[in-house]
């Protein structure tokens, strides 16, 4: 490389006014073995530059196992908890609500006829048993007549 | 964040971050506690630092804070040794030239900078952050950073010339 060019570089460098490029092209002069004679002085510098570089971390890195953590556990437990606790009363309530009525108006119809039926059939159960009293009413009637 | 993914992140940071806190901290082995200590804290924080745009330099940031605290620590304690006259033991077989003295000269020259030009020196030419990134790791302004290098790299020169003329060489 030109001398004249290094002689600049090297000016400009202890004044910081050198690019990082420039002082890789200086790194690179003063690192090789075709360094003038009067800039030797220099080498060291840039010698112990590359030196610096060439130590590094050498230990391997353990990293701590990270632990699963269990603090959700027990707020999941409770939210679940709660969901169930819910679901389960509004269903109770659902069924309070729930009156068995009829959405098509004939069936609702037929059920209440049979509903009605059925009464009356219940009923008429009762009044067989009146028919009793009329036997004991003619009985009184001969006696008391 | 997996440990794999955590490590893809973390593993081209992590030589940058031990040579900061080597510069910052001098020895070796506290340097290596430092960068292990500034992992293991990126680890649990690995939620935060994938938001982040530039995991580095959070690190960096991280790793700077964690070595002047270990610095305010050891000052206050006056009984802690100050590792100053360390070799770097692993490295001297790469340049046996009769160099290698005066670059480990260089290397003490920089320890005996002040904190702050250390910092910025070791940005700049080690690892080659750019002047706007180091401004904003150091919460400086650009010019600040400018003139700091200057001053340092100076200062380098400086000690050096005088060592050679000195004729200890």
């Amino acid at each position: 490389m030109d001398l004249n060019k290094i002689e600049n570089l090297l000016e400009l460098y202890f004044e910081g006014e050198t690019s990082l490029k420039q002082e890789a092209q200086l790194q690179e002069y003063f690192t090789s073995d075709e360094v003038a004679p009067h800039l030797e002085e220099y080498v060291p510098i840039f010698g112990a530059f590359a030196k610096a570089k060439e130590t590094g971390f050498n230990r391997t890195l353990e990293l701590p196992e990270t632990k699963r953590s269990y603090k959700w556990i027990p707020v999941a437990a409770s939210v679940l908890l709660c969901i169930g606790l819910f679901l389960t009363y509004n269903q109770k309530q659902g069924s309070e609500n729930d009156l068995g009525t009829y959405k098509d108006p004939e069936v609702a119809a037929l059920k209440t006829k049979q509903a009605l039926f059925m009464m009356g059939s219940f009923m008429n159960k009762g009044t067989g048993q009146l028919e009793k009293l009329e036997t004991f009413e003619e009985t009184a009637n001969q006696i008391v007549k | 964040m997996n440990q794999n993914e955590f490590l893809a992140k973390v593993t081209p940071v992590q030589d940058r971050l031990y040579r900061l806190a080597k510069r910052l901290l001098v020895s070796e082995d506290e340097a290596q506690d430092a960068t292990q200590e500034v992992l293991i804290k990126l680890w649990s924080n690995r939620k935060k630092i994938k938001k982040l745009r530039s995991v580095e330099a959070f690190a960096v940031t991280m790793t700077k804070n964690y070595c002047y605290d270990k610095l305010k620590a050891k000052s206050s304690s006056n009984l802690q040794l100050v590792h100053t006259n360390y070799e770097d033991q692993h490295y001297n077989t790469v340049k046996t030239s009769e160099n290698s003295d005066s670059v480990n000269w260089v290397l003490k020259l920089m320890k005996d900078l002040p904190e702050q030009q250390r910092l910025v020196l070791h940005m700049r030419d080690v690892e080659q952050y750019t002047n706007s990134e180091i401004a904003e790791e150091l919460d400086l302004n650009e010019t600040a950073v400018r003139v700091t290098l200057s001053r340092a790299r100076k200062t380098i020169r400086e000690q050096l010339l005088k060592k050679h003329n000195y004729g200890l060489k």
